[in-house]
């Protein structure tokens, strides 16, 4: 008997005699005394992961507790999956049948759509990852918008490629988003309208949306719960920081425009998302983004929520040496926290993960089914329609016919490219040796396609993004709130529709 | 690799979620992770938007 090549310790800051244990395939979660920590790493075949925060103890390596485990307590271990018989090799299989079965039932999930109106878009971001898009000549001709023929024909193909897919059980309800370019122009306005028509026209549906937000009054009659009930909106700082970032071509700013609009779909009923993009340059300017936020008095707001997110060094302009990983900013925001209350209204990038362990205690429940055998839908199920009839897997990539993994031909008929739709709907973790040997594999998903190219030229390569830090810290806090009583952050949104 | 034959302490372990979870049982367990319940993650239930989207 060994310990479990999956078993994940989490030293508890406040709790010095106690570590928790999570299992990172059987679902696991345990409060264990040091002792049983001390004799399970101790049972490791290679050496113990360092904790979280500086070294063992010599008290936490005391290996002359690791013989005083009762029989039962053993027993418990082994059927809670920390030990176990089987050889490092063997687990590593049985972990990589488990996988891949959830990637499978994730393929085989119902589709879910995003439509791409234009590419065009009014402002002129810095960091932004489609930047030549718009700046590059010999681009121009993608710019255009999606035709109404173009819409029909693409819901022919939405016909096509539901009619080839095995039924999943339960009721069909389709979920729509945009995307861009910036989705919701003023010119764009016609577009969007007949994709909804047409969606609800086929049956029920809900409809989403990423955009910057500055042309949303001339979509007033399109939102609300029963059409685009969700919307995420960047805000990169307060107005005078936001103004120097997310700007129009002629260099002017877009504030006080997105916030009249955001006050108006606040309004009328629209779930609004607002996400800030950060780097070493504006999370100073964070704690007056939160206090203009409070004075406008979204802060109150059911359907208000606040996230930030690292900016990701996506093109040329952004200097590497400014951008946060995920960990540097959960970090910085905590700091922030300290010494200005007004940032309670702030999320953190893992505010999402704590909340979701949160409520494994809170409910006593299985992580199974959260479990996420690849990063994103990218590698699952998501079908990404453009202006020409071309499908993609992941919004990162886009607008190159190259890397599409398929097209509606103007019959309507929906053809994939199983080469180019394999290489995206097969990358999973145990696609690489790195994630298969991962504790953390299926809570963190192998990390983002894109960002691995970025940083390791490979495709089908792990990028962690300090997740191992990430996943004990948020285990860690989220188990101090829950024994203390506190409140959970965490908020089911789109999930609970 | 035997302890001895003491009664489990009870502060030794004590389980914060699935409290008869039993290894042996995955495969059952697994079988009931459903592709209906598998559409929800695309949002990463609980941000609204999928993880490391562009902004």
């Amino acid at each position: 008997m060994r310990t479990s090549s999956y078993a994940i310790y989490v030293d508890l800051p406040n709790h010095r005699d106690q570590i928790l244990l999570v299992h990172g395939y059987t679902g696991a979660f345990d409060r264990v005394s040091h002792k049983v920590g001390a004799y399970l790493r101790s049972n490791e075949v290679g050496r113990a992961p360092k904790p979280l925060y500086g070294e063992w103890s010599s008290e936490d390596l005391n290996l002359g507790e690791v013989q005083g485990l009762s029989d039962s307590t053993v027993e418990l271990l082994e059927k809670r999956g920390y030990l176990t018989s089987l050889t490092p090799e063997e687990e590593e299989e049985k972990f990589s049948r488990i996988a891949r079965h959830l990637h499978a039932t994730g393929v085989a999930a119902r589709p879910s759509y995003l439509f791409m109106p234009t590419y065009n878009c009014n402002l002129r971001c810095s960091y932004c990852f489609q930047d030549e898009m718009r700046t590059d000549p010999a681009l121009r001709h993608l710019l255009r918008v999606m035709s109404p023929e173009m819409i029909d024909r693409l819901f022919l193909g939405m016909e096509d490629l539901e009619g080839q897919l095995p039924s999943v059980e339960g009721p069909r309800r389709r979920r729509i988003g945009f995307f861009g370019g910036e989705p919701l122009l003023r010119l764009t306005r016609p577009a969007v309208e007949r994709v909804v028509e047409k969606a609800l026209a086929m049956g029920e549906a809900d409809f989403w949306a990423v955009s910057n937000a500055t042309e949303l009054d001339a979509y007033e009659s399109l939102l609300g719960p029963e059409r685009i009930a969700d919307i995420q909106v960047t805000l990169d700082g307060p107005p005078a920081e936001h103004d120097k970032r997310r700007i129009y071509a002629d260099g002017s700013g877009s504030y006080e425009r997105i916030a009249n609009n955001i006050d108006m779909a606040l309004d009328l009923g629209v779930r609004v998302s607002i996400r800030v993009n950060l780097d070493r340059a504006n999370i100073e300017h964070l704690p007056a983004l939160a206090r203009d936020l409070r004075a406008r008095g979204w802060h109150g707001r059911d359907n208000f929520s606040l996230y930030t997110a690292p900016i990701r060094a996506a093109n040329e302009k952004t200097d590497r040496k400014s951008v946060f990983t995920s960990w540097q900013l959960d970090l910085e925001i905590d700091r922030l926290r300290e010494t200005h209350e007004e940032m309670e209204l702030v999320g953190r990038p893992d505010d999402s993960l704590k909340g979701k362990v949160r409520q494994i205690f809170d409910k006593m429940s299985d992580p199974m089914p959260d479990y996420r055998a690849s990063f994103c839908s990218a590698h699952t199920n998501m079908f990404i329609f453009d202006a020409f009839g071309d499908i993609y897997a992941c919004w990162e990539y886009t607008g190159d016919p190259k890397v599409r993994i398929g097209s509606v031909d103007a019959d309507g008929r929906m053809h994939l490219n199983q080469e180019i739709s394999d290489t995206w709907r097969k990358r999973n973790v145990t696609s690489n040796p790195v994630c298969r040997k991962c504790r953390y594999a299926l809570h963190c998903g192998g990390g983002c396609a894109v960002l691995a190219m970025r940083s390791s030229g490979k495709f089908f390569s792990n990028h962690c993004d300090h997740f191992q830090k990430r996943f004990r810290a948020s285990v860690a806090e989220a188990y101090e709130d829950f024994v203390q009583g506190r409140d959970s952050l965490h908020q089911d949104r789109v999930c609970d529709l | 690799m035997k302890g001895n034959k003491k009664t489990p302490a009870l502060e030794e372990i004590t389980s914060l979620n699935v409290e008869d979870l039993d290894v042996s049982e995955l495969e059952k367990r697994l079988e009931l992770v459903t592709a209906a319940e598998s559409e929800c993650w695309v949002f990463d239930c609980g941000t609204f938007t999928p993880p490391d989207q562009p902004g």
